[in-house]
């Protein structure tokens, strides 16, 4: 076999997450709304081609990657993965179900 | 097919089908995804690879992505083109405007795979087709066709297109 120049940069996540936010922009929808309209046949965003391909890729890509992510990070605490709940209010901080409910019992703690 | 056997495959196809079919290979994107969590296990890899015809100005695009399942990695999308270009720089990034012919593994308003027969808003889907199985057209078969339609013969005819 003779040799053979290839380009192997990898594709990081962070590559993935910006590509996928691109198109995102682009075309002003998110990807899950986007390619769950697509595949049921109601998607009235008219995507190039190339750019259907490409944000495709991307975004299973991105979704592999926060899949392991989440399957590592599980394994490693033991705990299932809690979604992150973000307060409307300024200067309160963002947490966990998990958190809320174990700040909850501090505050109760501290009332008694 | 590992990430090892995929390289020799796509050394393969440009040692077979390169200049003995007057196509002039660029340098292939061949692009692996690592798991972030071990940063060694490769999850799949993305090839985009573009091969200008050295006798005029058309050229085959061949997009693959491959993703890591339990026990192996499968081909997830591809797409391959042949048509004309402008340009040769960045051939492989190039949205095209115009085609002769192009396998789409996408599937628009749920109908299945797609193949386009001389222009970009001819789309001929899955559910139109008795034969072939677009989901398993592969690399080499469609630089096979190609040439076929560079002969003269029609997509239908080259890519053996039956329909309902």
């Amino acid at each position: 076999m003779d040799s053979m120049e290839f380009n192997e940069q990898p594709l990081t996540y962070a590559e993935a997450v910006e590509q996928v936010s691109k198109f995102e922009r682009m075309y002003k929808i998110t990807s899950e709304e986007f390619f769950a309209s697509l595949d049921k046949g109601t998607s009235g965003v008219d995507v190039h081609p190339d750019d259907l391909y490409e944000w495709r890729s991307y975004f299973a890509f991105k979704s592999d990657l926060d899949a392991r992510l989440a399957t590592a990070l599980r394994e490693e605490s033991g705990e299932p993965i809690q979604e992150v709940v973000y307060s409307q209010n300024p200067g309160i901080h963002a947490r966990t179900k998990v958190q809320a409910v174990q700040a909850a019992n501090n505050n109760l703690a501290l009332a008694a | 097919m590992d990430y090892d056997e995929y390289k020799n495959f796509v050394r393969g196809v440009k040692k077979d089908y390169g200049k003995s079919l007057g196509i002039g290979w660029l340098v292939p994107s061949l692009r692996p995804v690592y798991d972030v969590a071990s940063k060694q296990e490769c999850i799949g890899w993305r090839l985009k690879w573009a091969g200008p015809f050295v006798a005029d100005e058309n050229y085959v695009c061949v997009r693959e992505d491959w993703a890591g399942t339990p026990g192996a990695y499968i081909r997830r999308y591809f797409s391959y083109h042949y048509g004309p270009y402008h340009r040769l720089e960045g051939l492989e990034d190039a949205k095209w405007k115009a085609v002769v012919v192009r396998i789409d593994a996408r599937s628009y308003n749920g109908r299945g795979f797609h193949i386009h027969d001389g222009r970009k808003d001819r789309r001929i889907h899955q559910d139109e087709l008795s034969s072939p199985d677009l989901s398993q057209s592969g690399m080499v078969d469609f630089i096979e066709r190609v040439t076929e339609v560079r002969k003269g013969q029609s997509v239908t005819d080259a890519f053996e297109l039956r329909f309902k």
